[in-house]
């Protein structure tokens, strides 16, 4: 996505950091879902984190977004350990960090108008966007924002339903942008979406990100789709991070044994070199139970 | 676009009809339901014979003529056309005493299921979002509740406070928050795990705020339908109540004490119980099925995507 | 629309035997409260055996339909099988009985679904499920069917079948959940596989496993296996010649090298185009 080649950077310069974070669910029987997961997110980069369902990327997720608390370690943000923070301040953290999950269609309170979805974040941290006199300053700013996503301002009095799974992940986006956030974690953003459509949403967040300098948290099980998007890589397997590298350098030399496993189980789109069974060796790897 | 599959179409078609929520679309097609319509009028009689009852009732419903006592409706060979429904052991006229009635019953339908509706509610969200402890204390309670019979709890209570009206709705609505709750918690704790709540709580959304906002507007249709059935319950109720002279006091008139009443002359003057029973089959038969096709229509696929 | 190429000899057959399935002009409409959906027009489409023919297309492309239409599983009402014929053996499916298409399906052409969790019974012990296809259409004993389910679990790959028999869907992971249902079209030994994104639900990992084994198990019994996919990926790794659709219309046909190295349609190639590619990177 960016054209500039990521050294790693100055821990300094780290936006989010995740320190030794650790979350264990159940009493009698510890499932430990993310396992000492220690890893930085640099301002302006998309960092992928890839894995399988039940690998613990989307507890990762949750934990980052403080909509859990982790059993150790911590999370901060620009410098600042959330857990340390009041309530107030955590709230003002979170308009910076925001989040565009999967599926568009449960991602919307079907009940609410577009407008007042958009407005959400606003009306919730900024008094001045709530009352008669806000509304009107509200709805011009949510007009902003559906252009910005590529959509007409115009369509502020619809509901969900009405739109395309395409159409409605770019309202998402509208949303996750109206708090003017740093960090966006991007949840299986194009998962649902047919392929053309994915196109030109992963189009819109690249262009978004050059424009508002956002730094995104990328979450995909899509391997080729990483591949496209990424500066940096993060491979998680049973709530360990088993791989962190440059997109490129993981992609083209995997250290790990399970990076090089997943990168071999991406099918080819060249039917030629399509390994067929004939000339397929068998994986030896025994999948889950 | 002309053509799409089967699936999207169906996500599609909403598009054209009008903007969800809006009650004219499930008013529409409550009307497209033709036994629902009729079901809806009987109410709307039903609510206007309540509503101006003096207005429209022959007789005080009190006043009594003991020199016409027990006589038939009009159509029958004793029957005069001054009472049309013939009167009581009292010489009360039975029509105005139908039509009173309909104002103590459909005040305690409503209040009593208004008050549960509100109670139970405010239950289920609670124990439906926050879980833990909060749901396991409520849903305890919940169980002790259901382990009274209702009606058996509420002849203890106005035994105890005494009989009257609003002790009548209060009881009604206190034994029935239960399945109100029940309900509202179940759809919460699927709601709550949809991606738009988690989105509200990332972006720090209030828990009240979430639950008035993105929860209650999504749990109104279930809502409504155990409101509709529990109106109904609760008219049944305090006619129960009063059959066993404990609902309202003597002087008001309902449907139950006037059952009661003609149960001694059931054999002899039939009409004195048969009418306000009649009443009373009629409107919880109508609410019940209003009940359903509002289930049926406000079950709106489309919210569901 | 499908004017098939000399189709080159990448399956082991003769260019002039004559196709196992054939769908020649399908038209299928879903008629709505309001409105009718031409789901697939004029679709014409050929499979023979031993060789694997993807259905490709995005979502309202009609694939799904056109599937379902071989064993007479769209809803009716609202779908509507507006013209065309589907042969199969000689028979045109479309006129057939319910009775008669209960006979063929499961044994004679099979189906594979995306989501083998709400295919599957949760109620009922995964062996039991495998072993009533066959009860259902041959009239072999219960001995006879428990042996035939638990060869058709172990050549799908399924790990101890015996202690798989006995266990309930939740119990297994997707991959395994999966294989069951491979297990479940193959134990009636069918001539012809219709697999609907057989893979979709699944992880990478496991869905390259399910792939190989839908591969290995067509070799073995030269099986004609139609496989329906939105991902052009997968088309390249297993099937012979690809269909793509869109709007319920067949845009482009042909061997599957020809497709991806010379489209001729402009829909195939922006579908191309839009695909990410993993040797990009």
């Amino acid at each position: 996505m960016n054209t500039e080649t990521e050294t790693p950077a100055p821990a300094g310069q780290a936006l989010l950091q995740l320190i030794g974070l650790r979350k264990e669910f159940g009493t009698r029987t510890v499932n430990v879902a993310v396992d000492d997961v220690t890893l930085d997110v640099h301002e302006g980069e998309t960092l992928a984190l890839v894995g399988e369902s039940g690998c613990g990327k989307t507890t990762l997720t949750r934990l980052l977004l403080r909509l859990l608390e982790p059993t150790a370690g911590s999370v901060r943000f620009d410098g600042r350990d959330l857990a340390a923070l009041s309530a107030a301040e955590l709230r003002a953290v979170r308009r910076r960090l925001q989040v565009v999950f999967q599926d568009p269609y449960s991602s919307m309170n079907p009940r609410m108008r577009i407008t007042d979805i958009v407005a959400e974040p606003l009306v919730t941290h900024d008094p001045a966007a709530r009352g008669r006199r806000g509304r009107a300053r509200t709805r011009q700013r949510v007009g902003e924002l559906l252009e910005a996503v590529g959509l007409d301002a115009g369509i502020q009095d619809r509901y969900p339903h009405e739109f395309s799974g395409g159409q409605r992940q770019r309202i998402s986006i509208a949303r996750a942008l109206a708090s003017e956030p740093r960090l966006l974690v991007l949840d299986e953003p194009t998962s649902a979406l047919d392929v053309s459509v994915q196109a030109t949403v992963l189009d819109l967040l690249a262009e978004l990100q050059q424009r508002l300098r956002l730094t995104y948290v990328f979450v995909s099980h899509n391997l080729a789709v990483v591949g496209q998007v990424a500066d940096r890589v993060a491979v998680m397997r049973r709530g360990r991070l088993v791989e962190v590298g440059e997109a490129r350098q993981v992609f083209r030399s995997p250290q790990h044994p399970y990076t090089r496993q997943l990168l071999d189980a991406v099918p080819v789109m060249d039917p030629r070199r399509g390994r067929r069974a004939a000339d397929r060796t068998p994986l030896t790897s025994e999948e889950g139970r | 676009m002309t053509v799409m599959s089967p699936a999207a179409a169906t996500g599609q078609a909403p598009a054209a009809a009008p903007a969800a929520g809006s009650g004219l679309r499930v008013l529409r097609a409550l009307l497209r339901n033709k036994l629902a319509v009729l079901a809806l009028a009987v109410l709307v009689l039903l609510l206007t014979a309540a509503l101006f009852a003096p207005l429209i009732a022959p007789y005080d419903p009190n006043a009594q003529n003991l020199l016409l006592r027990l006589q038939p409706p009009a159509w029958q060979s004793r029957g005069s056309g001054a009472h049309l429904l013939g009167t009581d052991q009292l010489g009360r006229d039975i029509l105005s005493r139908v039509i009173y009635g309909a104002r103590v019953s459909l005040l305690v339908g409503a209040g009593a299921a208004l008050l549960a509706g509100v109670v139970g509610t405010a239950v289920g969200l609670v124990s439906g979002y926050f879980g833990g402890w909060a749901d396991r204390v409520l849903m305890r309670l919940a169980d002790v509740q259901l382990a009274f019979p209702a009606l058996l709890l509420a002849l203890a209570i106005v035994g105890f406070l005494g009989s009257g009206l609003w002790y009548v709705i209060l009881v009604l609505g206190f034994t029935g928050w239960v399945s109100y709750a029940r309900v509202v918690r179940s759809e919460v704790m699927s709601l709550r795990s949809r991606d738009f709540v988690t989105e509200a709580r990332a972006i720090g959304v209030t828990d009240i705020t979430i639950m008035r906002r993105h929860l209650l507007p999504n749990v109104t249709a279930p809502l409504a339908t155990i409101g509709t059935l529990h109106v109904a319950a609760a008219i049944v109720a305090e006619a129960s109540l009063s059959y066993l002279g404990l609902g309202v006091p003597k002087e008001t008139v309902t449907w139950g004490s006037m059952l009661a009443d003609g149960q001694l002359y059931l054999g002899t003057s039939w009409w004195v119980a048969v009418f306000p029973g009649i009443a009373l089959m009629l409107t919880s038969l109508a609410i019940n099925i209003t009940g359903d096709a509002l289930r049926d229509v406000a079950d709106p696929k489309a919210y569901r995507r | 629309m499908t004017t098939d190429r000399p189709a080159r000899d990448r399956s082991r057959r003769s260019a002039d035997a004559k196709p196992l399935l054939e769908i020649s002009r399908l038209s299928v409409d879903f008629r709505l409260d309001t409105s009718v959906v031409h789901a697939v027009q004029d679709v014409s489409l050929h499979v023979h055996a031993g060789e694997t023919l993807a259905v490709v297309g995005e979502s309202g492309s009609g694939k799904s339909a056109t599937a379902l239409s071989v064993l007479g599983l769209n809803p009716t009402p609202p779908c509507v099988y507006a013209g065309g014929e589907i042969l199969f053996d000689g028979r045109d499916m479309l006129k057939l009985s319910e009775k008669e298409l209960g006979a063929i399906r499961g044994r004679d052409i099979a189906m594979v679904f995306q989501d083998p969790m709400t295919c599957l019974d949760p109620l009922q012990r995964v062996g039991a499920q495998v072993a009533e296809v066959l009860r259902h259409h041959t009239g072999v004993s219960r001995a006879e069917a428990r042996e035939a389910a638990l060869a058709a679990m172990d050549e799908v790959g399924i790990p101890d079948p015996a202690l798989r028999y006995r266990q309930y869907p939740h119990e297994l992971s997707g991959g395994l959940r999966q294989r069951v249902m491979i297990a479940t079209a193959l134990v009636g030994r069918p001539r012809v596989l219709i697999a609907d994104e057989p893979t979709t639900a699944l992880d990478v990992t496991v869905q390259r496993q399910i792939l190989d084994l839908l591969v290995t198990l067509q070799h073995k019994h030269g099986m004609a296996v139609v496989l329906i996919t939105h991902d052009l990926a997968v088309v390249a790794e297993t099937a012979d010649r690809a269909v793509v659709m869109n709007k319920g219309k067949v845009v482009e046909s042909g061997d599957v090298v020809d497709v991806f190295d010379r489209p001729a349609d402009d829909y195939t190639r922006r579908l191309l185009a839009a695909t990410p590619r993993l040797e990009a990177v």
